[in-house]
């Protein structure tokens, strides 16, 4: 089984991860990923080597999300940190499986510099492996293209990556990149037909989710607990149990972000439904730009809405509940959520739970 | 103009820093350690490490990202590496008969004048951190040499200046004792106990071989652009002895045998060699594991 060539599935949602945290366009790495496994194959790479590129492309920022930061960091440890986001990235390629195995060690080394400068290692010249050299030229004239501040066309795109030939990137390979590009002016970064293995989507999803829970330490296994739990409320309300269970962790991608509020004080309280609202509507919005899930973004869009506000879904509902009971202290739930079932939560899904709980309802 | 050969050894710091987490690895030593770059990772992620070598600017390198916890050049002190400072007399022509062959008049003039300052900087730290970033702008220059109309110019000191401020944010505090030494395995090996000892052993023929980057910046630091580093490696068991698979296998059994207190040994090779340090670390270790992520890069790893 193959994914088609704009990452889709868990593989696109780990993409889409990485954009998120290196704070660039949802889309970006599958951008990258089109315009690197391009490059390859115009080197002569073969199918092998071109779907193992392409792979390190879409994932190649996925690694940010290991990397975790305080507001207060200082530049050394910012820069400590950052330095190790492609060994991270490369350990969760490699835990992916069924990916080609060269790719882990393209996304290790894609920000290596030529005059040894690079992360993580520091490697120079022909120690580092050709095609990790190449995604590194890839990643910067497409950053240079997508620069928020600065955006370039593509001729100055190359402009300003062939000013750093011979420091950050490999002289011959920046002169074929040239002349790839210019001789494919409109085809670039079409996407390229590449047959690449499908990860198993529900594994390589909680894995995801439990990365971007470890984050925060105030809250670790916090997706898992959340998905155990929307399974079992939504078994009970005849709704499809694994479907509940991996909107739970999709939630997850709302905290997909350098710096995010926390959103586990008193989820009854404005300022909690504010944020909570926030965070869902990140991660709808990452899960819209990956096809696979997005059907799955209206329900993590509408997590976070009220009851009383009308056009409540249950299974929203549902997961709107389960976060609420997650950030509740345990002898709080039945009296809480029974005050706000018919206001915040819906009533039957509240009555469902708390009956699991031999609460009174 | 001068051959900038395509074989550079490939050691990766975070590949040996995922080999040392999987065993349980608090200490490294590595008698070969050539420019400590992968020292440095491992020392940036709290593994002690040590580290030898008989060419003196690695060792200067290696004082300034390994054994140094803190010290940086302020924006004064790189000033006074990078420019020529007043009133000071300068050996101009130290390097001259560099000019023309390798290097311009003006690059020639510099690399004096940079030798003279580095020469005159106060801590050891300081020092491997300006030899170590200098060497980057020699590398810069050699391959603009070869390639002059693909890269830009920029002058001489902003060079110099942007790679030592580049060079010294790597430096690291891990909490340990590291160490470097100049010498061979031998007495690196003697002096340094770790977990484990990383070999990465000179090719056959390896002083013959050796990057004109790097005996070129040997010749730098000691002032002697006739240097000739080969003579640093005629005595040792991977002089010129040692050019046939036989003497060969014999000096790495040697360096082997030096590594006996570790408990774990690991030595980088590839694919191609394979079998041969196999046989050479099975010789010594009960329990030998072979990692082999890609065709460039294998690990035998032998344990007590």
């Amino acid at each position: 089984m193959t994914v088609p060539v704009v990452p889709d599935g868990a593989l696109g949602l780990y993409s889409a991860v990485g954009d998120a945290f290196a704070g660039r366009r949802l889309g970006f790495g599958g951008r990258r990923a089109a315009l690197a496994a391009r490059f390859a194959a115009h080197r002569r790479g073969d199918a092998a080597t071109v779907a193992a590129v392409w792979v390190a492309g879409a994932l190649a920022e996925t690694g940010l999300v290991d990397v975790v930061l305080t507001p207060d960091a200082s530049p050394h440890a910012r820069l400590f940190a950052l330095a190790d986001a492609p060994l991270h990235g490369a350990r969760i390629v490699a835990a992916l499986p069924g990916l080609p195995p060269a790719s882990a060690d393209i996304v290790r080394w894609h920000r290596e510099h030529d005059d040894g400068t690079g992360i993580p290692d520091r490697l120079r010249w022909d120690g580092i492996p050709v095609e990790a050299a190449a995604l590194g030229i890839v990643h910067g004239f497409l950053e240079a293209i997508e620069d928020s501040e600065e955006p370039r066309g593509p001729d100055e795109a190359l402009f300003t990556i062939v000013a750093e030939s011979g420091r950050r990137y490999r002289i011959d390979l920046i002169r074929t990149f040239r002349e790839f590009v210019m001789a494919n002016a409109d085809s670039w970064d079409e996407p390229l037909d590449i047959a690449v293995p499908e990860t198993a989507e529900e594994p390589a999803l909680a894995a995801l989710a439990a990365r971007i829970d470890a984050r925060d330490p105030r809250n670790p296994g916090r997706s898992e607990r959340l998905a155990k739990l929307a399974g079992t409320l939504a078994g009970r309300l005849d709704l499809d149990p694994s479907r509940a269970g991996r909107l739970a962790r999709l939630l997850a991608l709302g905290r997909a972000a350098d710096a995010i509020d926390h959103d586990d004080f008193d989820p009854l309280s404005r300022l909690a439904r504010d944020r909570r609202d926030a965070v869902a509507r990140r991660a709808s919005t990452i899960a819209a730009s990956v096809s696979h899930y997005a059907a799955d973004a209206p329900y993590l869009a509408a997590s976070a809405a009220w009851f009383e506000e009308g056009d409540s879904n249950r299974l929203a509902a549902v997961l709107g509940l389960a976060l609420a009971v997650d950030a509740l202290p345990a002898t709080d739930v039945a009296r809480r959520l029974g005050a706000a079932a018919g206001t915040q939560f819906d009533p039957e899904v509240t009555r469902v739970y708390l009956a699991t709980l031999g609460a009174p309802t | 103009m001068i051959e900038l050969p395509a074989r550079t050894r490939r050691v990766s710091g975070t590949r040996l820093l995922d080999l040392c987490r999987e065993r349980d690895i608090g200490s490294l030593v590595d008698p070969f350690m050539g420019l400590p770059t992968h020292l440095n990772v491992l020392k940036r992620h709290g593994i002690a490490v040590h580290g030898g070598d008989l060419l003196e600017w690695f060792v200067r390198a290696g004082e300034g990202l390994v054994v140094n916890d803190f010290t940086i050049l302020r924006e004064n002190e790189v000033a006074e590496v990078v420019e020529m400072l007043p009133g000071r007399i300068y050996p101009t022509d130290l390097f001259r008969a560099w000019e023309g062959v390798f290097f311009s008049e003006e690059q020639c003039r510099y690399l004096g004048v940079w030798h003279a300052n580095v020469h005159a900087l106060r801590s050891d730290g300081q020092t491997g951190l300006a030899v170590l970033g200098l060497w980057h702008v020699l590398c810069h220059w050699l391959l603009k040499a070869r390639h002059p109309d693909e890269m830009v110019d920029v002058a001489p000191s902003e060079l110099a200046w942007t790679y030592i401020r580049e060079t010294e944010r790597w430096v690291a505090d891990n909490g340990k004792r590291n160490t470097v030494r100049r010498g061979d395995f031998a007495t690196t090996l003697a002096n340094a106990k770790a977990d484990a000892v990383y070999l990465a052993p000179p090719g056959r023929s390896g002083a013959k071989r050796i990057d004109a980057r790097v005996w070129m910046w040997e010749a730098w630091w000691q002032g002697d652009p006739y240097l000739n580093v080969e003579r640093l490696y005629r005595d040792t068991v991977f002089g010129s002895g040692a050019n046939d698979d036989a003497s060969y296998d014999r000096a790495i059994d040697d360096v082997l045998t030096a590594s006996g207190a570790a408990r774990c040994v690991i030595v980088q090779s590839n694919v191609r060699e394979a079998a041969r340090f196999e046989r050479l670390v099975r010789a010594h270790r009960p329990n030998v594991e072979i990692v082999s992520p890609n065709d460039d890069e294998l690990y035998v790893i032998g344990r007590l």
